[in-house]
């Protein structure tokens, strides 16, 4: 009998893949643990918690807000800590990460609020709410927590940035210009329409120069959601969402007027030129090339951060504001409203307690004043909404805003309309097709209304009256 | 045949395998070896593509918002695309007028730039450089360029344009030349079909060249009947690339005009995003995404049946 000694590479791999394979088991047992210290052991049973946040607010002074806030609440004596998470196209990444079970613990912007409230892919807060010693359901101004409701329950706090959405704003230097009296701004549209026409300026061979009023810019050309309602149905006075129904109310002749004088300001720059000028320019505030901060726009209907991002995007311009024209059968009536960005857990979040000691931390003063330091942001606490506080004196007419709250004769909270992205989609349909001419006001009012009635049914067909 | 199977082998001849045969061990474990082998391959196919595309199509008969249960409601989302909804119908419109005037204007702009490549002449490498560079610039970036080259106020052709005291062309502003000027971007980008055309043209054999010359064909005529007819294989897979990457566009149309204006540019990917993520109606999107799968698959029918009458292969015999 021969003994044979030589190893065959298959039974080399054999032993090879054991003697790999119980090393990796031996490296995946616990090391034996030497007797714990009593410190030790109260320190594990204070573990520290990592909660996850995701944001999508970005830009210099968004990140560094949300930077600041994040190392604030790392730096206190606590056992949460929190890693922060800007993410770009949130409403997307966070429907995919709620679907497949791995959401973070915390969000906070810009995702489609109503939608995921109405499809339960959040938390309601309410229990929380109700035992927590930091937030209380009248800490925030009237309508804002409202905002954040949906069948009853309420799944977000408002934190980072909630304040008044409507003022009208203009530019000094050029209703100066033209003559006009900034202590007299318009009231009515007609009175604004005729500001808008001494206004804006075109050269010779026809192009715009200056634009007195774009009914499309800022908050006037946004909504309805639960951060901005439609601004077009509440200047003449329409409730166009019935909560109690789930019903609309645009097939009115109250938006038919608002359509037609949506149009009316197209028309006198021309559709065409309008056009240009928005994608030429861009909207809002916050930049400097904007048509608003650039100086080329006399006027726009925009919110309360206006005042912190002209401070920075037109250092050199001085800018005014006041109450936002009405229809005429309103014409003695101001009316704000208060919307915001709230602080939510999703569904399936196990660390519910930490998320919500860090959106608790966030509705606080201290970071409330790192948002502010930064962005201008107020996070909607009554406490802090006062205008004579000195450093809301930092940015011009943000007391104004402030004021407004308070001032106003109406306040309006913003709707919760489960197919919000949807609506909002018809909206900007309804918009373009008068001032295109494709549709008359009363067919785009119509046909908007019949559009949002049937995806409703569709969609929510038990929750409809 | 009962039992068995025809395998064509690579001479053409037959040969029969009895598959009821039962198989060695040593043949299963060369199957379990093989399969072992290209399991990652396996396991990504199916994880990513197969169910993927089995789940879109049972989504495409529901009503579902990824965040509750799926409702099955049959072909509803079909009937309703066709039939009711108004955007669809627009969304068609504009995606057959990106396919049938941007992929020929690509193809046809392609062809003469590679062309004059081909050709004997100074700094030529530098030109192909050139002209392949949009391919690698990003998509955002370009975006970002044509925006500021499109911009009313302060755009490259319109600040000449006012410096004339003329008025300003509305480029991306305009329903009218919305899609005209996003189809000259994607003119601007054929780098690569540039290429394809370029390998396509130094395989035209002088021969052919030289015959027809002594036939007396002009340059023009040597072009259109040899230069032409010996590229059409690369004309076929540069039009079918280009007609189903055109089908999907997306990109360029998100980040300059979002649709607009007045829905001008919302095309087939647009608007299935928005129903899948604005509106939260994936079923609906689901049912989008097949009959996009259906268009495209209709063109590329059309286009291979058609290539028989105008594709030549050198190889073929007849």
């Amino acid at each position: 009998m021969t003994h044979n000694t030589t190893l065959s590479r298959r039974r080399f791999l054999q032993w090879g893949a054991v003697g790999i394979g119980g090393a990796a088991i031996a490296a995946c047992a616990a090391p034996a643990a030497p007797a714990a210290a009593p410190e030790e052991a109260e320190m594990a049973a204070e573990e520290v918690i990592t909660i996850s946040w995701w944001h999508q607010w970005g830009g210099t002074t968004g990140m560094a807000a949300m930077e600041g806030v994040a190392a604030a609440f790392n730096e206190e004596d606590r056992n949460v800590k929190v890693e922060r998470l800007h993410v770009t196209e949130m409403n997307d990444k966070l429907l995919a990460a709620i679907a497949g079970g791995t959401p973070p613990d915390v969000g906070v912007c810009c995702v489609q609020y109503a939608e995921l409230y109405s499809r339960g892919a959040v938390m309601a807060l309410d229990d929380r709410i109700d035992n927590s010693e930091v937030i209380g359901r009248d800490d925030f101004v009237p309508g804002l927590l409202e905002s954040m409701q949906w069948q009853g329950a309420t799944y977000g706090i408002p934190g980072f940035e909630a304040g008044p959405r409507y003022g009208l704003m203009y530019n000094k230097a050029i209703i100066d210009e033209a003559g006009l009296d900034p202590a007299n701004l318009p009231r009515t549209w007609d009175e604004m329409f005729e500001w808008h026409v001494e206004l804006t300026k075109f050269d010779d061979a026809g192009n715009v120069e200056i634009v007195g009023f774009d009914p499309r810019d800022a908050t006037a050309g946004n909504g309805p959601a639960t951060n901005i309602p439609q601004f077009w149905a509440l200047t003449y006075g329409l409730d166009m969402w019935d909560d109690e129904t789930s019903t609309f109310n645009y097939d009115n002749e109250l938006f038919v007027s608002a359509l037609q004088t949506i149009k009316r300001f197209t028309d006198h720059v021309g559709v065409q030129q309008m056009e240009s000028f928005r994608s030429s320019f861009g909207g809002w505030t916050q930049s400097p090339s904007s048509s608003f901060p650039s100086g080329v726009q006399a006027m726009i209907v925009t919110g309360y951060y206006a005042p912190g991002e002209l401070f920075h995007s037109a250092p050199d311009k001085e800018f005014g504001v006041g109450w936002v024209p009405v229809s005429d059968a309103r014409s003695e009536i101001t009316f704000q409203n208060v919307g915001g960005h709230p602080m939510y857990i999703p569904n399936g979040v196990t660390e519910v307690d930490a998320a919500f000691e860090f959106i608790e931390f966030c509705s606080e003063e201290k970071a409330q004043g790192v948002i502010f330091d930064n962005t201008g942001w107020l996070g909607g606490r009554k406490a802090l909404y006062d205008p004579d506080l000195p450093k809301y004196q930092r940015y011009e007419n943000l007391d104004w805003f402030l004021r407004s709250v308070n001032e106003a004769d109406e306040l309006w909270a913003c709707p919760v309309i489960p197919i919000q992205g949807f609506v909002n989609q018809q909206r900007s349909r309804a918009y373009e097709s008068v001032i295109f001419g494709d549709k008359d006001a009363e067919q785009a009012a119509a046909d908007m209304q019949a559009a949002c009635t049937e995806e409703m049914l569709k969609q929510f067909p038990e929750l409809v009256g | 045949m009962a039992g068995g199977c025809m395998i064509k082998t690579a001479g053409h001849r037959m040969r029969t395998i009895n598959m009821s045969q039962r198989w060695t061990p040593a043949q299963i474990r060369s199957l379990l070896k093989g399969l072992a082998f290209i399991s990652p391959w396996i396991v990504g196919f199916g994880g990513f593509v197969l169910y993927p595309i089995a789940a879109s199509a049972y989504f495409s008969l529901t009503r579902y918002d990824v965040l509750r249960p799926a409702r099955f409601i049959g072909l509803e989302n079909y009937v309703e695309l066709f039939t009711k909804d108004e955007t669809f119908r627009t969304v068609i419109g504009n995606t057959v007028y990106l396919v049938v005037i941007g992929v020929p204007a690509g193809l046809v702009v392609a062809f003469l730039l590679a062309s004059l490549l081909n050709r004997e002449m100074q700094f030529r490498p530098l030109f192909r450089t050139i002209f392949f560079l949009p391919v690698l610039v990003p998509a955002v970036a370009s975006a970002e360029v044509w925006r500021w080259v499109y911009n009313t106020n302060y755009g490259v052709i319109n600040s000449f344009i006012k410096s004339w005291g003329l008025a300003v062309i509305p480029f991306i502003s305009s329903v009218e030349l919305a899609k005209p000027s996003l189809i000259l971007i994607h003119v601007w980008a054929q780098g690569t079909a540039i290429i394809i055309f370029l390998a396509a043209l130094q395989d035209v054999p002088r021969s052919l060249m030289d015959a027809a010359e002594v036939d007396g064909a002009n340059p023009l005529q040597r072009f259109w009947h040899v230069t032409i007819p010996i590229c059409t294989p690369a004309i076929l897979f540069v039009m079918l690339t280009g007609m189903i990457g055109m089908f999907q566009y997306f990109t360029l149309g998100w980040l300059l005009t979002q649709g607009g204006p007045n829905e001008s540019t919302e095309f087939f990917s647009l608007y299935l995003y928005r129903n899948a993520f604005q509106f939260f109606k994936m079923g609906y999107a689901s049912a989008q995404a097949w009959i996009l799968f259906i268009i495209i698959l209709a063109f590329t029918l059309l286009i291979f049946r058609s290539s028989a009458r105008w594709v030549y292969y050198a190889g073929e015999s007849n």
